[in-house]
């Protein structure tokens, strides 16, 4: 008979050999394995009681370590099921944050409405309160022929700056919160500013056509992953009964879907802005666009039977505008959604 | 004596505590520089492989470059420059998280310096882990390259930066005494060719100890010590006169006696 040892090393190099697909691996080598590991760590523990210095420990520590690695891997990743997994549980994360959504909320209307203001009392300002590149954006607007044909390519673009935006406010919520608190000001004022200045050059109506399409679902998203900064900083403020780098921990990880299904409906978002808001469509039309895909994003976040089970399932975006529309956003009067839309009509 | 390498305790279930070496700022630094030339190169080689479509595009490479959104470029060029963004940005935010996600904690730096990520109490790194603690990597930059970063990461005790900690994650070095583990006949019988009956486990790892470890010793010591062995293997009283210079041919012989039938190599 093979030595425990021996057939735990045997059975160790070819689990490893086989990584991410060591299911199929030979049933034989991994009906034993937990014997094996049993019997290797019973013999490394008499070992280094009767001969704590033998250097022959150490290669019997190394591989109780490799063979402990391999039975409590966790199941391998799966991109798929684990974004599916993430986009059911988004709602019930959402809800369970609200308080969170709300301080982000408002300290993004402070800053929009103080960038707004600023720039209603001196025009002037653009140039200090709006980064180069937002100005051209202002800039290219004056320009007139403000609106055209759009291409969902540009989405692309819009994406990442907005993804980029999400994740860093959720990664800054490591600093206590505070990062992700100037973030939500900074851009506040930046949206207030350019909403003075590009309202005042070609008019509310052509503003609100560009804007309707996509804000909501937009600001809904950089909204969420400030929550999830938010709920992150939480952590470290309020540890509770646990020590307070442990509830960091815990607070991130939990806060992570959130910003994982913010991303995902930055997406959504992008392709409007780039395909649809530019479009030079009359403005009730871009208006119930807009409207729609609100609702949509309401019916999918909201609870549409009180009570009821967990989430529907099968859910996912695709669901979503199924679900807003056939249960119309059950009459939800001031949520996120329409206040995040009321800041364009601030 | 201070070890080389910080540890961490890897409590089993069976009662029992391994030490994983941590790896630090210097390793895990150059590690990172791999990595950030692995990314450099993902990006060049995505951007030569679009270039040339550039130039067939109409307007070629000058209209593509002057994005205009009141006069637009042609849709053409305008999708390769959307496909370079997405690239760029998910080489930026994915690569660490997807890579250490599927590679079992390691990313290429990584993997050619021998480091791995897992979780704290020595478990393999899951999906969750790998994406809070590279998210992060946004805060341990701050102010620029990785400052804070690597001030948190001397201020604690588990050589963790402010990522580690959000996802209970450590960085090992691996390869001390693993990489010996081969599944070569030699070491495994080393290992498992356990005591036979007769040889107590405490004299086994006497004799191997000095066996590895002879070459270190003073050659007078060297020979005192193997006549001390011997002789108390051989159950002989311990002789006043200079030590047989015997001892140790003696003792490598013993151990192969003991050990099973296949000896250690070295």
């Amino acid at each position: 008979m093979i030595h425990p040892v021996e057939a735990l090393a045997r059975s160790v190099t070819e689990l490893e050999a086989r990584g991410r697909s060591a299911r199929r691996a030979s049933s034989e080598s991994i009906r034993h394995f937990p014997a094996l590991y049993r019997a290797v760590v019973a013999e490394l523990a008499e070992r280094r009681a009767h001969a704590p210095s033998d250097p022959a420990l150490h290669q019997l520590e190394a591989l109780v370590l490799r063979a402990h690695g391999i039975l409590y891997r966790p199941p391998p990743a799966q991109l798929g099921p684990a974004l599916g997994a993430v986009l059911r549980g988004f709602p019930r994360a959402v809800r369970a944050t609200r308080v969170h959504l709300g301080l982000a909320t408002a300290l993004l209307l402070v800053g929009a409405l103080w960038g707004f203001l600023e720039l209603l009392r001196d025009p002037s300002a653009a140039a200090l309160l709006l980064p180069g590149s937002w100005e051209q954006n202002a800039e290219a607007f004056r320009g007139g022929a403000a609106l055209r044909p759009g291409h969902p390519a540009m989405g692309a673009f819009y994406f990442t700056n907005n993804a980029r935006a999400a994740l860093t406010a959720y990664a800054l919520g490591a600093t206590f919160g505070v990062g992700t608190a100037l973030l939500l000001l900074f851009n506040g004022v930046i949206l207030g500013a350019t909403v003075a200045t590009v309202s005042t050059a070609v008019g509310r109506a052509t503003l609100l056509s560009f804007v309707a399409p996509h804000a909501g679902v937009e600001l809904a998203a950089i909204l969420i992953a400030a929550a999830a900064g938010f709920r992150m900083a939480e952590g470290m403020i309020r540890p509770g009964w646990s020590s307070r780098l442990r509830s960091f921990g815990h607070g991130a990880r939990e806060a992570l879907p959130l910003a994982i299904g913010s991303t995902v409906l930055l997406v959504v978002a992008g392709l409007v802005e780039g395909w649809i808001s530019p479009q030079p469509w009359p403005l009730p039309v871009k208006l119930a666009i807009g409207g729609v895909l609100n609702l949509a994003l309401l019916g999918y976040l909201l609870p549409l039977r009180r009570g009821s089970s967990p989430t529907p399932g099968g859910a996912g975006l695709a669901a979503a505008g199924d679900a807003g529309s056939e249960g119309a956003a059950p009459s939800a009067g001031p949520s996120q959604g329409s206040s995040v839309s009321d800041t364009f009509r601030a | 004596m201070k070890p080389l390498h910080e540890s961490a305790a890897v409590e089993l279930p069976e009662q029992l505590t391994l030490e994983l070496p941590l790896a630090g700022v210097g390793t895990r630094g150059a590690a990172y520089l791999i990595d950030l030339a692995v990314q450099l190169l993902l990006m060049v080689v995505a951007g030569l492989a679009v270039l040339p479509l550039f130039f067939g595009a109409r307007g070629g490479l000058r209209s593509a470059l002057h994005l205009d959104r009141t006069t637009g470029v042609t849709s053409f060029s305008l999708v390769l420059l959307a496909f370079l963004t997405l690239v760029v940005f998910s080489i930026n935010f994915g690569y660490f998280a997807l890579f250490e996600a599927f590679g079992n904690g390691r990313s290429p730096g990584k993997r050619a310096l021998g480091l791995r990520v897992v979780r704290d109490g020595g478990f393999p790194l899951d999906g969750r882990g790998a994406l809070v603690r590279n998210l992060l990597r946004v805060v341990d930059f701050l102010p620029a390259f990785y400052f804070v970063g690597i001030v948190v990461l001397f201020a604690g005790r588990a050589g963790k930066r402010v990522g580690d900690y959000a996802a209970g994650t450590i960085v090992v070095l691996e390869g001390h005494g693993s990489r010996a583990l081969g599944a070569s006949a030699a070491s495994t019988g080393a290992l498992g060719g356990g005591a036979r009956p007769g040889a107590p486990l405490g004299e086994l790892g006497l004799v191997r100890a000095f066996l590895a470890r002879r070459d270190d010793l003073e050659p007078a010591a060297r020979l005192r010590v193997a006549d001390q062995l011997a002789q108390r293997l051989q159950g002989r009283p311990g002789s006043a006169g200079s030590p047989a210079p015997g001892a140790e041919r003696w003792l490598e012989q013993w151990l192969a006696e003991h050990e099973g039938p296949e000896a250690p190599s070295s």
